[in-house]
């Protein structure tokens, strides 16, 4: 499958309506599709993809938003984890509240499209240092009912992304949702995240999309709170709303089955024979 | 047993097409009213547009909802006694159910249920009354308060039955669910798993979890067991770091890139559609002519059938003296009864007639004719195999307990008895946790997905009604 660019074909006689109809179809969906091999450079051959990690935070979340399906309105269940003592802190109207216990990761429902900035801090090593990310939630999971927030999105961070970000470069972490059919033969950890290091030349976004559904974008730069009040609602990308999820709502999930069910009683069993 | 199986024609009377119409609308409704269960396999990305501004359950039934309905998602025990007896038709419900209940065989993952609901044919947000019925909850951030943040609004609880979201609560999510956020094992995924000489088995891919068995007759079957999914969704990080020492290097690659591709599509892309496009019109011209002369075909077969029926009747009568002379002798009485007897199969017509071991079982009498011949072979032996895990989702690290069950469901032992287990990739067998309730030859190798193949050879015969529980514990990755 392939995508078109641009509407090339006003100037191309009969066929200039269809070609305009596909090509305004094709420049938001078709390039989402699955892509072909992959070309030297991790561009797939053939593929431009509209949509970038290099795009502005908001623009990728906005156009999942667009398409089908139940995206609008719905909460993702999302955990903050980083290294140590790392703490976050999300923003309600502007202002952070206040930071979660180390040992104690933050939950919290993020609406899909929405640009979050929150704060982190208690790094280890960097204490008194102050990092304020973004979180672009750009799809959701499918959770049954019951499973939603025992399963949310681990938005991980390295003790190597504050480095670099604190050093002023920027990091651009992009989760995505394992393909079960590659899925890496390895145990992963809650401290010790997947992690794909690419070169600066490649797209995050489209190598996530290699290896399964991307979900989330978290861009750790050096960007800190302006001073200035009007500039407020463009630093936190519009206040885009969330729900803080209690630890005591996580646990009541990690007790309720779906079905109770009476233990049946044990067999009998006996080991079978070893080759 | 053989039984073979006639089918007469049968045309179907006006007054039946209303009725099938009465029926297949209470399915559409039923269908579209959420009452049957979504399957696993058939809903992903598929979400209902009519529900696009529900707040679903992320709020209050992530943790609150339990499923009443117990035939539903997830799969219980009686879903896979009901399955069990799909598989076995003649075993009964009775039996199927106690064996599942003595037994920790309890399904307690999701199974996915082939056959309801699929993509297009019922969608789930047409007509759906709860939608409507709970409009607080749909806007609603908080259905019970069990949440607190910012924008939450004034929720007020649902309807009993219907989740926060308006979905009846019985439906696991109405959303959708997107198979890679579970781990599935169990049932034979194509290419479907063949015997091999020996007792080996090919075709067995990842997930696929098997049993190979040798009838009384020696016929060699292949049998696959349920599928159990756990919901287990891992996630992983694609990391960049750019910075302003990197820029200069990464800023001259990254313009030639975004001037070449554009480039190369737009010259490309609308010659290979315009041309597409010719063909398939071509080739709709050409398959027109085919219809008509398939249909012209009909038309005289139908036409000529009766006139050689007619005739060969005529032709047996012609000779007889009530029909020429219009006087019935008792020479003629014979043919004329056999020729009655004709007329009467052949006009009035036999509707069903079914043949068992050679001898006529029935002959059910209607007014049509015989259209095809159907014949069912049931096998001497059968193998019923089932599968259960004891939890319904977990993460990396957590175990697993995995339960096969296999019974033989047949009218005759079986033997050479060999179950395999081909765990996926993310499932990591315990050493020596495997047991098994009766005596077994337990081996493993390794497969495709770095991770083990566990095979169960069982010696002996397995005479009917008799069974095996295997057990054996894995780690999630």
């Amino acid at each position: 499958m392939r995508a078109r660019l641009n509407g090339p074909t006003w100037r191309c006689g009969g066929f200039a309506g269809i070609s305009l109809v596909l090509s305004l179809i094709s420049a938001e969906v078709w390039a989402q599709l699955p892509t072909g091999l992959p070309a030297p450079g991790g561009k797939p051959a053939g593929i431009h993809r509209v949509l970038t990690a290099d795009s502005p935070p908001g623009v990728v979340g906005a156009a999942r938003v667009q398409r089908v399906g139940a995206i609008a309105g719905y909460f993702q269940p999302v955990v903050f984890r980083g290294p140590g003592s790392t703490s976050f802190a999300l923003a309600i109207d502007g202002v952070f509240q206040p930071p979660n216990d180390a040992d104690k990761p933050l939950h919290a429902g993020l609406l899909v499209g929405g640009v979050y900035r929150f704060r982190i801090t208690s790094i280890p090593g960097y204490e008194g240092e102050e990092l304020f990310p973004t979180l672009e939630l750009i799809d959701r999971t499918y959770p049954p009912h019951h499973l939603a927030v025992r399963h949310p999105i681990p938005i991980e961070l390295e003790l190597d992304d504050l480095r670099d970000a604190l050093a002023g470069q920027l990091v651009t972490r992009v989760i995505y949702l394992e393909d079960r059919s590659s899925a890496l033969p390895i145990e992963k950890r809650p401290e010790m995240p997947m992690t794909l290091d690419i070169p600066a030349y490649q797209d995050p976004l489209a190598v996530a999309d290699s290896l399964g559904r991307p979900v989330a974008i978290l861009r750790i730069g050096s960007v800190l709170p302006p001073t200035h009040d009007s500039l407020m609602p463009q630093f936190f990308f519009g206040y885009p709303a969330w729900v803080f999820i209690p630890a005591e709502a996580i646990a009541a999930a990690a007790a309720i089955e779906p079905t109770e069910q009476p233990k049946p009683e044990p067999i009998a069993t006996q080991p079978a024979n070893a080759p | 047993m053989r039984t073979e199986r006639i089918l007469m024609r049968r045309a179907i009377p006006s007054r039946w097409l209303g009725l099938v119409g009465l029926v297949a609308a209470i399915q559409l409704v039923g269908c579209a009213t959420g009452v049957r269960p979504i399957v696993l396999s058939d809903v992903v990305g598929k979400l209902p547009g009519a529900n696009l501004t529900t707040d679903a359950e992320t709020h209050s039934a992530p943790y609150t909802e339990t499923f009443s309905d117990s035939s539903a998602f997830p799969a219980t025990a009686a879903s896979v006694a009901a399955r069990a007896r799909t598989a076995n038709p003649s075993a009964g419900p009775t039996a199927v159910t106690s064996r599942l209940s003595d037994g920790p065989v309890a399904q307690v993952a999701y199974q996915e249920v082939p056959g309801h609901c699929g993509p297009g044919g019922c969608r789930l947000g047409v007509g759906v009354p709860g939608i409507a019925g709970c409009p607080s909850c749909v806007n609603g951030l908080q259905g019970n308060g069990a949440f607190a943040g910012m924008g939450g609004a004034s929720g007020v609880a649902c309807p009993p039955g219907l989740s926060p979201s308006g979905w009846p609560s019985f439906i696991p999510n109405p959303q959708g669910i997107d198979p890679n956020e579970f781990l599935c094992n169990g049932d034979d995924a194509p290419p479907a798993a063949r015997a091999h000489v020996g007792d080996g088995i090919v075709g067995v891919g990842l997930e696929d979890t098997v049993a190979r068995y040798t009838t009384d007759r020696g016929a060699v079957h292949v049998e696959p067991s349920n599928r159990v999914c756990i919901y287990a969704p891992r996630f992983g990080t694609v990391r960049r770091v750019t910075g302003a020492e990197l820029g200069e290097l990464a800023v001259g690659p990254r313009r030639v890139l975004r001037q070449d591709s554009p480039i190369g599509v737009d010259h490309e892309i609308p010659g290979l559609a315009v041309t597409g496009r010719d063909r398939l019109y071509r080739s709709d011209w050409v398959r027109g002519p085919d219809a008509v002369r398939m249909r012209d075909r009909g038309v005289p077969v139908e036409n000529v059938l009766q006139p050689l029926l007619a005739e060969e009747v005529l032709d047996l009568l012609a000779n007889l003296s009530i029909i020429q002379h219009g006087i019935l002798e008792q020479d003629d009485l014979p043919i004329l009864e056999r020729c009655v007897q004709a007329a009467v199969v052949w006009s009035v017509d036999q509707e069903v007639a079914v043949v068992i071991n050679g001898q006529t079982a029935a002959t059910v009498t209607r007014d049509q004719a015989a259209r095809e011949l159907v014949v069912y072979e049931f096998p001497d032996g059968r193998l019923r195999i089932c599968k259960g895990a004891d939890v319904a989702d977990g993460v990396s690290g957590d175990t697993v307990t995995f339960v096969l069950r296999i019974d033989n469901v047949g009218d005759s032992p079986l033997r050479d008895v060999v179950v395999t287990d081909n765990l996926t990739t993310r499932l990591e067998y315990l050493a020596d946790s495997q047991t098994s309730s009766r005596e077994a030859e337990f081996s493993f190798a390794a497969n495709e997905g770095q991770s083990l193949r566990l095979t169960w050879k069982i010696p002996g015969e397995l005479k009917v009604g008799e069974g095996a529980t295997i057990q054996f514990k894995c780690k999630v990755r």
